[in-house]
């Protein structure tokens, strides 16, 4: 059987490299594939007495020649300028071939991975941290004192059960929050590590406060800090407008303003211009039409954080900076609505 | 905080216009939320003076007025009877045709059959003022005609400034402390009010101070006062800050409060008894009445101010109903103190108001505001409430030393990444009432700083620094490149586990949620588990859906299942996220397939190919209830789970959702889950891969059929062939379990496929076909099984 279909082939390869014309072509392709007295349809009519295995053996090397043939004769008939080549049209819409979809990662997946990306090229470490946290990382070390307004801005979660976690020091008190920032892993990294420190971390954080189309309880930032003997203000500037270049994909213009966190000073509010409208369009959804548009915290790290960390008075300076990813992802994807992000809604979910 | 921008000119003349103000402000300062310009539209109103007047004939509660509105004619005009008037008043008089605020359209028409071209207007019809029903007067010197927009002061342009932006600033919160930083930030000349020094009287109170670090200081200022009403320049400012106008001795307290930003009291001194004053803790279970109608119960973490042990104020936060001031006080205790930021904070949270007055001392004011406010108060009180002081009483133990900060212009340059001039760091810090002196020293310039007493937030040297910085402009500071010994940190395993593993799933069709880390006890319930009490829960959650910590990503999952079912026929999530223990965060990854067929072996497979991805080695076998005791049970069909396992630990698990805990969540189709353990999958995902060599012979595919007992699992089926495996078996897959015709009830048939291969040789027929006969006899001989075709 296997030397019937390699004189089948030899033949048609014979046959076929002695004719140009479309008519020729076609006698061609009916002596070996026709429905009735083909070659090779008969050949492949015979396979239904063999018996399985050999079936297994033969019938894929059969169906290859037949593909061999008729590729060879779609060719041959090209050449021969035909109009018998089957018509085809590029505009029909593509289709994948599973029949499933494809998945889809969320928004903050994302914007998180292109952040990421960016600043590991610069030789930052990414971590996580813990969400549910002491309140020591996420107040107390951080320039926060029991008992201090700057407290209330931060409508907090508090745990009212027992915590029993081993961790790398004593607290203060017993007290556990879901934090309410990602800059709780500042002191947990800078009390482990010797500076230089290059460090994100992107998480979710927690907040007590309704919700609405602006206001989540729960939300995304991305904290950054960078700790070295002589980090000042002018680095912060230029390493903030590298990561707004990088995920914009253009020059931008980066404005800081005072702005008051316990655990920065001097402190600062950071608006970008808008890469949208150039603030030149009222309707924009981004800025109003008003051009700057407010983006992160950012700061020089404050000494009694550097302390908590256990570094010795003014040997080390440093900045942090927080980036509301969920935010910047609602600019970046045009994305109306925070809520959007926690309610597992696949028309949402699968534009992304 | 509201700002009226004419009061901040009393002190800054040449302070820049609104939009200046606003932009400059928020880039060196606080952060200015909006300047509110007034811009009522009031339409062609003018002051008319009524020079006759007579009732209307047809009715009795309507009047006719003729009235001069500077026109050559004068109009008349028909008016009601909600304020007398009387010829000779001048008032604001609406001339048709116009619009008045509320867009309430003024035109020429006849009220009862009587011609009225235009209308009298109260206040609260203009949208002005106090919004009183009544009419304001204005003095006869005012020419008939004028827009009232030029004689009233209505446009008040005020200055809104964001409270959060300043929380560190208690010097901000005033008039005189913004007209400072404006001074200094836009270098204009600053002339604040000059006080005189504090009369001199003799003390006429008992007072004593329990502890002097709830309150530093107290001035009790003893006068005799006539009750009235304010004068207007009060009246408006406070209006324009949204303070009401209650009488002037009231509105003296609230404009100093305003004014100097120290609040004060103001006691009816003929409501206590005695003279004592005392400044205590409250004991547990005191109470007191306070002005906002409620009686407060109190503990010891409360400061009170006490009048024969009778607690008559929460010190800083509210004063009590019994010793208030009233429409007949005529002598008033007047409180000029100094309370502590912790004090009154704690006392505020206990008796749950944050009035303004806690709202500033939380901020920290120093016990030197309170002499020039208490002469500022009694100057007000002299000249506006007919005040004469009977004595003044000042007990401050301690007067608070001077804050001074040494900055080196070294730390300056190496923190702000510029180098500042001597002489801009002396102007800059003097602008804003330091006093610079600078020195030199080996280790280069150093600037000796003292700090004056309204700034207690500058207390370390970085504090300097941000002040010289923002003075300046920080956005003047040049940019630097960040550089630093390059280094190569060690990145996290678990994250890399999970961005593989996000790779993975999407590719095989996933699709990502981000949930909630906090679901309520009917999830919990609706999930069959018995371990509630196992959850860690918030204290003060947002709603009783959102008090568990998670200890699964299931239950929403199944949630994102039931809320997209109808949109799609099969739905395939995963999430990884946090979970929540006592003692632990782990990261877990959950994924869940619901609809389609076998949706168990599509979740099963999606695992191990997972696994696979991850290079882990690993091992699966079923188990079941008894075998091992867990809470969870409730939601795995027929109590059986698939546990995957490397090393003998845990990985995780796979199940069908069982039939109660899919109709509990309102789940349409079937559904199975699986969950893995991040941690443990980063511990045994190698990094080490060594390619197996491919053969250079031919594989070879073998389907048998076998019908055996329904209570053979497959399992078994494939462990018979597995042993009878040898060298040439390469894979094993199940293409088909059929029930139905041709097969005996009790029965399947289960159709599968191997591939066997040899590593040596091409492998012959027979050599197959012994294997495959062989393997016959085996399934028979162990599981009863028999052959399905021929």
């Amino acid at each position: 059987m296997k030397q019937s279909l390699s004189k089948i082939e030899s033949a048609f390869l014979e046959e076929i490299s002695q004719v140009s014309d479309a008519d020729k072509i076609e006698e061609i392709r009916v002596s070996y594939l026709g429905r009735k007295a083909g070659q090779l349809t008969v050949l492949l009519r015979g396979l239904k007495d063999l018996s399985i295995e050999e079936k297994k053996l033969i019938g894929p090397a059969a169906n290859l020649l037949r593909q061999k043939i008729e590729s060879t004769l779609t060719e041959a008939l090209q050449k021969a300028g035909s109009s018998a080549v089957p018509e085809f049209d590029l505009s029909l819409p593509g289709k994948i071939s599973q029949d499933k979809s494809l998945g889809h990662l969320h928004p903050i997946t994302q914007i998180n991975r292109e952040l990421i990306r960016i600043f590991q090229s610069m030789g930052f470490q990414v971590l996580e941290g813990p969400e549910l946290d002491n309140d020591y990382y996420n107040f107390e070390g951080l320039n926060f004192p029991f008992d201090h307004p700057a407290r209330d801005i931060q409508d907090t979660f508090f745990i009212d059960s027992k915590i029993t976690r081993e961790e790398p020091r004593d607290f203060t008190r017993n007290d556990w929050v879901m934090r309410t920032q990602t800059s709780n892993m500042q002191v947990r990294v800078l009390e482990q590590a010797e500076p230089p420190v290059r460090c994100i971390i992107p998480g979710r954080v927690f907040r007590n406060e309704a919700i609405d189309a602006t206001h989540e309880h729960t939300f995304y930032q991305l904290e950054g800090f960078v700790v070295d003997e002589n980090i000042n203000i002018g680095q912060l500037v230029w390493t903030l407008k590298e990561i707004f270049r990088q995920i914009f994909k253009q020059e931008v213009k980066l404005r800081l303003r005072p702005g008051f966190f316990p655990f920065v000073e001097p402190g600062y509010e950071v608006d970008m211009f808008c890469v949208f409208c150039g603030g030149s369009d009222v309707s924009c959804k981004v800025c109003k039409g008003l051009g700057w548009v407010e983006m992160l915290g950012a700061g020089m790290i404050h000494p009694n954080v550097l302390a908590a960390a256990g570094y010795d008075a003014g040997r080390y300076t440093g900045f942090a900076f927080g980036i509301g990813t969920g935010r910047l992802a609602m600019l970046k994807y045009n994305i109306p609505d925070y809520r959007l992000y926690m309610q597992g809604d696949l028309r949402f979910l699968e534009q992304f | 905080m509201i700002y009226s921008y004419n009061w901040l000119r009393e002190y800054v003349a040449d302070i820049p216009e609104a939009k200046k103000l606003m932009t400059e402000l928020s880039l060196h300062s606080v952060e200015v939320e909006e300047i509110d310009e007034g811009g009522i539209e009031l339409g062609n109103v003018v002051v008319g003076e009524l020079i006759e007047r007579r009732t209307h004939p047809n009715a009795d509660s309507l009047n006719i007025g003729i009235f001069d509105v500077g026109e050559p004619e004068p109009r008349q005009i028909i008016f009601g009877g909600v304020a007398a008037l009387k010829v000779g008043d001048k008032l604001p008089v609406a001339l048709a045709p116009t619009i008045i605020p509320d867009e309430i359209k003024i035109k020429e028409r006849k009220l009862r059959g009587e011609l009225s071209q235009g209308m009298c207007c109260l206040k609260s019809e203009l949208g002005i003022l106090d919004r009183e029903e009544a009419v304001h007067f204005f003095e006869p010197d005012v020419i008939n005609g004028t827009p009232i927009i030029g004689v009233l002061p209505l446009n008040e342009t005020v200055i809104d400034i964001d409270n959060k932006s300043m929380t560190h600033r208690a010097d901000l919160f005033c008039h005189t402390g913004i007209a400072r930083e404006i001074s200094a930030v836009f270098n204009l000349s600053l002339n604040l009010p000059k006080t005189a020094p504090l009369p001199k009287v003799k003390p006429t109170l008992d007072i004593k101070i329990a502890d002097t670090n709830d309150c530093p200081r107290y001035i009790g200022i003893e006068l005799s006062v006539n009750l009235g009403k304010s004068p207007d320049f009060i009246s408006q400012r406070l209006q324009a800050c949204g303070v009401k106008s209650i009488n002037n001795v009231v509105d003296i307290t609230n404009y100093i409060m305003l004014e100097f930003g120290e609040p004060t009291h103001a006691f009816d001194a003929d409501k206590l008894s005695g003279n004592s004053i005392e400044v205590r803790r409250a004991r547990t279970g005191e109470t007191i009445a306070t002005l906002d109608h409620e009686t407060k119960t109190l503990t010891e973490d409360v400061l009170l101010i006490t009048n024969n042990d009778k607690a008559i104020a929460v010190a800083g936060v509210i004063g009590g109903t019994e010793s208030s001031v009233t429409d007949t006080t005529t002598r008033i205790i007047l409180e000029v103190a100094n309370f502590s930021a912790l004090t009154v904070r704690r006392s505020a949270k206990i008796v749950g108001l944050r009035t303004d007055g806690a709202l500033r001392w939380e901020k920290g004011l120093s016990p030197e505001l309170a002499e020039p406010a208490a002469a500022r108060a009694v100057e007000l009180l002299l000249e506006y409430a007919g005040a004469k002081v009977i004595g003044l009483t000042d007990v401050y133990p301690k007067k608070p030393e001077l804050t001074q900060i040494s900055l080196s212009a070294d730390y300056l340059s190496r923190l702000s990444g510029f180098e500042f001039e001597p002489k801009v760091v002396q102007k800059l810090l003097t602008a804003l009432g330091c006093k610079v002196v600078t020195k030199k020293s080996k280790t280069g310039k150093v600037y000796n700083v003292e700090i004056p007493w309204w700034r207690t937030d500058l207390v370390i040297r970085e504090d300097l620094v941000e002040e010289i910085v923002r003075l300046y402009g920080v956005n003047k500071i040049p940019e630097q490149q960040l550089i630093g010994a390059l280094s190569v940190p060690n990145q996290d395993l678990e994250l890399e586990i999970i961005s593989k593993i996000q790779d993975h799933l999407v590719r095989c069709g996933l699709t990502e949620t981000y949930n909630y880390s906090f679901y309520g006890a009917d999830d919990i319930i609706k999930m069959g588990w018995d371990d509630q009490v196992d959850h860690l829960s918030i204290q003060n959650p947002l709603s009783e859906d959102l008090r568990y910590l998670r200890t699964s990503i299931l239950p929403r999952l199944l949630d994102n299942i039931r809320t997209n079912q109808m949109q799609s026929s099969s739905i395939q999530l995963f999430e990884v996220g946090h979970l929540y223990f006592s003692d632990r965060e782990v990261r877990q990854l959950a994924l869940v397939i619901s609809g389609g067929a076998e949706p168990y072996r599509v979740a099963r497979g999606l695992a191990e190919s997972l696994l696979s991805a991850l290079n882990i080695n690993f091992t699966t076998s079923v188990i079941v209830e008894e075998a091992s005791k867990c809470p969870r049970w409730g939601m795995y069909q027929g109590k059986q789970a698939l546990r995957f396992e490397s090393a003998g630990e845990k990985l995780g698990t796979a199940g069908i959702l069982s039939a109660q805990v899919q109709s509990n969540w309102d789940i349409l189709r079937g559904t199975a889950f699986v969950t893995l353990s991040i941690p443990i999958l980063a511990k045994y995902s190698s990094t080490k891969r060594a390619m197996r060599p491919i053969s250079i012979f031919p594989s070879v595919p073998l389907d048998l059929s076998v019908i055996v007992d329904e209570s053979v699992p497959w399992g078994d089926i494939e462990a018979v062939v597995r042993s009878h495996g040898s060298d040439l078996l390469q894979s094993i897959e199940v293409i088909d379990i059929y029930r139905g015709e041709a097969i005996p009830v009790g029965k399947k048939s289960l159709s599968f496929r191997v591939i066997l291969q040899s590593q040596q040789q091409t492998l012959e027929m027979s050599a197959m076909e012994k294997w495959r006969d062989g393997l016959v006899v085996d399934l028979g001989k162990k599981l009863d099984a028999t052959l399905r075709d021929k």
